[in-house]
């Protein structure tokens, strides 16, 4: 089951890039196909082909000076989108979120602890968030004291019988959670009030002009060379490489594409290039219904009556999924414009933070594609 | 009766390399054992009848052959090409230990924009220079960089996107050969680094310690109090054969010359600790304990600890037990002692101590981490690509404006190429690769490099900018 | 005093082993008694079950070795096991062991200690199977780790200068085998002064050195992981007994087949690396001047394989090895597999033939060395 994964606005290169990259190959891994080996997995990276900024963002409003200490940037926006009020005190972080929700709880550690993954620990790191999302609330968070006590109980949880071989020394996976910890409680003890608000200010608005820098650079590659724009080609050429790894034993393709990684592989399958094709097409936090509304694919024409009127989905597509988070600004529905596509929501708590950076950093977001995944199939 | 031998190589820099030979007779009785060197005939006076020959290299590789000795037999070659992938990396091959090959090729996407950059200290100051103007080889399978180090202490630092970062000390030299070669699987490329100064006596004697053959080194270090007198001219070999005295406990023949090369080359940490341990073993093994010279060995530590990380990981290994010493010595009372414990733990709980020179995870020469970083650093000064800038890392490297308009020329043919066929039905390239496939054959002897069919408007081949990113010569930002 | 696993009245020098599987630990998850507060700091070790199994395996192979085959003939084995509470009988039914707590572990080093210093040509033998943890040096737990609260490592141990304090004890030849993990936890750096164990044994900076042979073998490097199949012999040990058996033996000017302590050192990672399939390096003790340890009454037993060149000969040769003064072993019919035997080191007479003369017959005279040897045949199609 050759796995394509197209990234969103706002990916680049930076020395974080190949560690989320490779914790995010092996969370699809383990949670998207349990039991199997090695999955011939693909991640075209455009990030390189899109928008580049003249002025290195001197656009963006200056904020304070950083607040968060290195690697605190994600549990605090995880933390931000399930919390609105005072955080909870430092050292039952964890505890206050998981007892509002266990999977906000799971997310909020392994989410966190993701960052901080080697290439090479990625997949034992997947293999325990794999197992860590399965679990139901235990009676044990009712009377557990403080974080300390909450991630050594699921430690004990998750703990399995050695099968293959057994260790001298440590579990590497579950040290990168415990390590995650201390972040966690960094990001917490800064993030009073409205204070979190501003010092994530900066990120947002980074965010938000890259976003924007992507659009317009795709959109203007395409313009000018169709399907052999830089970005298109770099996407399309991996969906090629992916149906060619194909066996009769495995002739499954699936893509998964984030916010405008999924416009594009719309655009692709839909116009630019229909020789193109996989089995499923999950978009995820994307923005191809407004784009269709807007008139900006081909493929689609505006509907003499919009109540009744839907395009049908990319003849190469056999199943398309589309997930948003109503919390996720950018993040849209797609029934209601296409046949052939089912929009699923997730939600991701409260707030409405960032929720569009967070889908694939967490576990319970794997959790429920999987089962969507099966359901669609 | 007698036979000869040859232990041959084209590599002009491995003559003379010295290379312990067992012979055993044909009832297994071992009938000799001595010291050959490359490139120069042995001759073994032996009655006649059928030998094996266990060459031992330093890189700790054994090498079997059976030869007879009989009147008029020709002499016995080994060709140690035969061993060595390229001819640049027969030097590494055969006084390395270390995983050769693996089958891991540069041009995986997992080593692009793999980086080095060398670190100097000058006046007690670690910096970033200039990546020197190395001569360098560059192959899919290694890449060789030979420079001077000179008399200052230096590190070299390699790391990728999704190499983790890692320095590596290396010794004082006229001619320094650090040779990278891509290690790893798919999912978790790495590569291997190692360093050999132009001295082969030095080399061979440190091949054989790190590889635990320590009968082999001494065997051909009888000359190792040559290595130490030859301290003025050659630092780092005499360190290393300082390091071999002390680990065999000769230490009448350390002479006074690790007092002098602690006073001389201060600049070297090692000089001062090959020093304080040679006062607490001879005070260990001596009769009346005498405490100033403890004392000059305790100052003697504290001074190494200043003055740096050894260059020698037996060195590190000395410098950690010789702390502990006087920590047990004084029951934790000692605060100079303890603050220099506490100084150099993070570097020894980062380090791999299976190289033999001072490497370690981390993001500078004074910063070790077990938690390793990736990525390309932001700084782009002295930054030199090892083999292939990633795509996506051609802009920002400032070596390709975006935008610029490229065009694709047919692959060209560097050629030709030459060639032999061998008695056994295979075609041998001329550094020694051995094919049964001739489009494998034409291939490697090709080497097409798809860099030079993309060309950018205005400056060239793709080649070029990369062959910049190579030898270091990214534009300022 | 405690029974020892193994005891002979052996006049003049003799061996003497000290050897500890730690799998049961108290006070770590699942072990039976009062869990440490947040084990996870130490990156939750587990109760393992291979240490007691591959300590047994290792002191059982010591005891039936043949005594007079060793550097000196064996004397005593002191054996400390704690079994996990998951595999309480890795000795059978009904065979206990005292346990490996840290006091009853520097009880054993000591009084081994003592027995060592008898005589100075003896030979120390040191083995540990358990835990391990890194700080500036190793620290190996016993099966009471974390039993005081105030300081776990009072249940524990550091290896490093535990050898170095023993280099100033006699014997001459001494042997060290840790199979431990070294990785790097929370636990172990976050507390402030850093140095959390005692060793067992002192460095003096005025005591002499009596060891003039060094074995010391760590089955990990630095924030490397040692491994084994539950409830099985670990790669390291298994390793360990093949080279002892002669996988690293090599001939002496007698013709004998020796096993020296350098040997050992340089061929334990291919050993290891053929258990586990994958390499994993071991670290290797400072190593002075090496000396045989285990002497064979024979040529030990090599795995040798046999291939042609160019491959399709492979497919059509008959295969052959031929030992000196013995008769020849031939592969028929012909296969395109490799040819992979069990033979005795030594001299062989190596070749194929082609029944059909699609290619010259080839062969050559090789001295096949333990622990694997690779012979490729090169040919000439007609």
């Amino acid at each position: 089951m050759p796995i394509v994964f197209v990234h969103g606005v706002a990916t680049r290169r930076d020395p974080g890039y190949a560690k989320s990259e490779a914790a995010r190959a092996a969370l699809m891994r383990g949670f998207l196909v349990p039991a199997t080996g090695q999955v011939p997995f693909f991640a075209p990276y455009w990030g390189g082909q899109a928008a580049a900024f003249a002025w290195e963002h001197a656009s963006l409003p200056q904020g304070d000076e950083e607040v968060f200490g290195p690697g605190e940037e994600t549990p605090a926006i995880l933390l931000g989108e399930v919390w609105e009020s005072e955080p909870p005190p430092d050292d039952r972080v964890v505890l206050q979120v998981a007892r509002n929700s266990f999977a906000d709880g799971i997310d909020l550690l392994f989410g966190t602890a993701a960052e901080d993954v080697d290439p090479e620990e990625a997949d034992g790191f997947a293999r325990l968030a794999v197992r860590a999302a399965k679990l139901t609330r235990p009676a044990w968070l009712d009377t557990a004291r403080d974080d300390v006590e909450v991630i050594n109980r699921l430690a004990e949880d998750l703990s399995e019988s050695a099968d293959e071989e057994e260790a001298f020394g440590p579990d590497r996976a579950l040290l990168h959670v415990y390590e995650g910890l201390s972040r966690i409680r960094g990001a917490a003890g800064r993030m009073t009030g409205r204070l979190a608000v501003k010092a994530l200010r900066p990120s947002l608005n980074r965010s938000a002009s890259m976003f924007l820098g992507d659009i317009l650079v795709y959109l203007r590659q395409r313009e000018r060379l169709r399907a052999d724009g830089p970005i298109a080609t770099t996407i399309a050429t991996d969906l090629r490489r992916a149906c060619e790894a194909c066996t009769a034993d495995d002739p499954q393709v699936i893509v998964i594409a984030h916010s405008m990684g999924g416009n594009i592989v719309y655009d692709l399958l839909s116009g630019l290039r229909p020789d193109l094709s996989c089995d499923v097409l999950v978009t995820v936090g994307s923005q191809v219904g407004v784009f269709a509304e807007l008139g900006l694919f081909d493929a689609v024409r505006a509907p003499a009556n919009p109540a009744t009127d839907r395009i049908p989905k990319p003849p190469g597509v056999d199943r398309w999924i589309n997930v948003f988070d109503l919390n996720d600004i950018l993040g849209f529905a797609t029934e209601r414009i296409f046949d052939g596509v089912r929009d699923f929501r997730y939600s991701t708590g409260k707030g409405a933070f960032a929720a569009h950076s967070t889908y694939f950093i967490r576990p319970s977001f794997y959790d429920r594609l999987a089962t969507r995944l099966r359901e669609a199939s | 009766m007698s036979f000869h031998l040859n232990l041959r190589t084209h590599e002009q820099a491995l003559r003379g390399v010295p290379v312990v030979v067992d012979v055993l007779d044909d009832g297994l009785h071992v009938v000799d054992q001595r010291t050959v060197r490359v490139n120069q005939r042995s001759s073994f006076d032996l009655p006649a009848g059928q030998y094996a020959l266990q060459v031992t290299l330093p890189s700790g590789d054994r090498l079997t052959e059976t030869v007879t000795s009989a009147p008029g037999s020709p002499d016995h070659d080994i060709a140690l090409w035969e061993i060595s992938p390229h001819e640049s990396m027969q030097r590494t091959v055969v006084l390395k230990s270390g995983p050769a090959g693996g089958g891991r090729r540069f041009t995986e996407p997992g080593f692009q924009s793999l980086w080095v950059r060398l670190w100097t200290r000058v006046d007690g100051v670690w910096g970033v220079g200039a990546w020197p103007d190395a001569v360098a080889h560059w192959d899919d399978d290694a890449v060789a960089y030979v420079f001077p180090t000179g008399r200052r202490p230096h590190m070299l630092q390699i790391g990728g996107p999704r190499i983790p970062w890692r320095m590596v000390s290396l010794p004082a030299a006229e001619e320094l050969e650090v040779t990278v070669q891509p290690a790893g699987d798919e999912q978790t490329p790495n590569v291997t680094l190692t360093v050999a100064t132009e001295d082969n006596l030095a080399e061979a004697t440190l091949g054989y310690l790190t590889a635990g053959a320590v009968t082999h080194a001494g065997l051909i270090s009888d000359q190792a109090e040559d290595l130490l007198n030859r301290k003025t001219t050659n630092p780092a070999g005499a360190a290393v054969g300082g390091y071999f005295l002390l680990r065999t406990s000769s230490l009448e023949r350390l002479h006074n010359w690790p007092r002098n090369l602690a006073n001389w080359m201060q600049w070297m940490p090692d000089g001062a600790l090959i020093h304080a341990w040679q006062l607490i073993r001879e005070q260990q093994e001596s009769r009346e304990p005498v405490p100033a010279r403890l004392d000059e060995a305790r100052e003697l530590l504290l001074v190494t600890v200043e003055r740096g990380l050894p260059v020698y990981t037996e060195g590190l290994r000395l410098l950690v037990s010789g702390l502990k010493l006087f920590d047990f010595q004084a029951e934790g009372a000692d605060p100079e002692i303890r603050d220099a414990l506490d100084r150099i733990r993070p570097f020894v709980a980062a380090a791999d101590l299976t190289q033999p020179t001072t490497s370690f995870l981390g993001s500078g020469p004074s910063v070790a981490s077990t938690a390793p970083a990736y990525g390309l650093p932001r700084s782009r000064r002295g930054l030199a690509i090892v083999y292939d800038v990633a795509v996506a890392d051609l802009v920002p490297l400032g070596l390709v404006e975006a935008g610029t308009s490229l065009w694709l020329n047919p692959p060209p043919v560097i050629g030709p190429a030459e060639a032999q066929m061998t008695p056994h039905g295979t075609v041998r390239l001329a550094d020694g690769r051995e094919f049964t496939d001739l489009f494998a054959a034409a291939a490697a002897a090709n080497r097409t490099d798809i860099w030079y069919s993309w060309v950018a408007e205005d400056s060239g081949p793709l080649a070029f900018a990369r062959d910049r990113a190579r030898r270091g010569q990214l534009p300022p930002p | 005093m405690t029974r020892m696993f193994f005891e002979a009245d052996r006049p003049g020098p003799a061996m003497h082993a000290l050897v500890i599987g730690v799998g049961g630990y108290a006070h770590l998850p699942h072990g039976g008694g009062r869990t440490i507060a947040d084990p996870l700091r130490y990156g939750n070790l587990g109760q393992l079950t291979s240490p007691p199994r591959s300590a047994l395996e290792f002191a059982n192979w010591l005891r039936e070795s043949d005594p007079i085959r060793w550097a000196a003939p064996l004397a005593s084995i002191d054996l400390r096991i704690s079994p996990a509470p998951a595999d309480p009988d890795p000795g059978g039914p009904g065979v206990g062991f005292p346990d490996a707590t840290i006091d009853s572990i520097t009880e054993a080093y000591d009084a081994w200690k003592e027995r060592c210093a008898t005589d100075e040509n003896n030979v120390a033998v040191f083995y540990f199977c358990g835990h391990g943890l890194q700080s500036e040096e190793q620290l190996l737990l016993a099966s009471d780790f974390g039993r005081y609260e105030g300081n776990h490592f009072r249940g524990a141990f550091a290896f490093d200068s535990t050898r170095a304090g023993f280099l100033q004890r006699p014997p001459r030849t001494q042997c060290f085998f840790i199979d431990a993990c070294r990785e790097v936890v929370p636990g172990v750096t976050a507390p402030l002064g850093g140095a959390t164990a005692d060793p067992l044994d002192r460095p003096d900076a005025t005591r002499r050195r009596r060891c003039d042979h060094d074995l010391t073998l760590q089955s990990s490097t630095p924030f490397a992981t040692a491994r084994s199949r539950p409830k099985n012999v670990s790669y390291f040990t298994a390793a360990l007994i093949k080279a002892l058996k002669g996988g690293a033996a090599l001939t002496d000017e007698f013709a004998d087949w020796v096993v020296r302590t350098d040997r050992i050192a340089m061929a334990i990672d291919s050993l290891v690396e053929a258990e586990a399939g994958r390499p994993m390096p071991t670290a290797k003790g400072p190593a002075f001047l090496p000396t045989v340890l285990y002497r064979l009454d024979g040529p030990p037993d090599v795995e040798l394989t046999l291939a042609c060149v160019p491959e399709p000969a492979l497919g059509r040769a008959t295969l052959f090895y031929e030992p000196q003064h013995s008769g020849r072993a031939v592969r028929t019919p012909p296969m395109p597999e490799k040819w992979k035997v069990t033979v005795k080191a030594g001299y062989y007479r190596i070749g194929a033939e082609f029944e059909d003369h699609t290619y010259d017959a080839v062969s050559r005279t090789e001295l096949i060395n333990p622990p694997t040897t690779a012979q490729t045949l090169r040919t000439v199609g007609r």
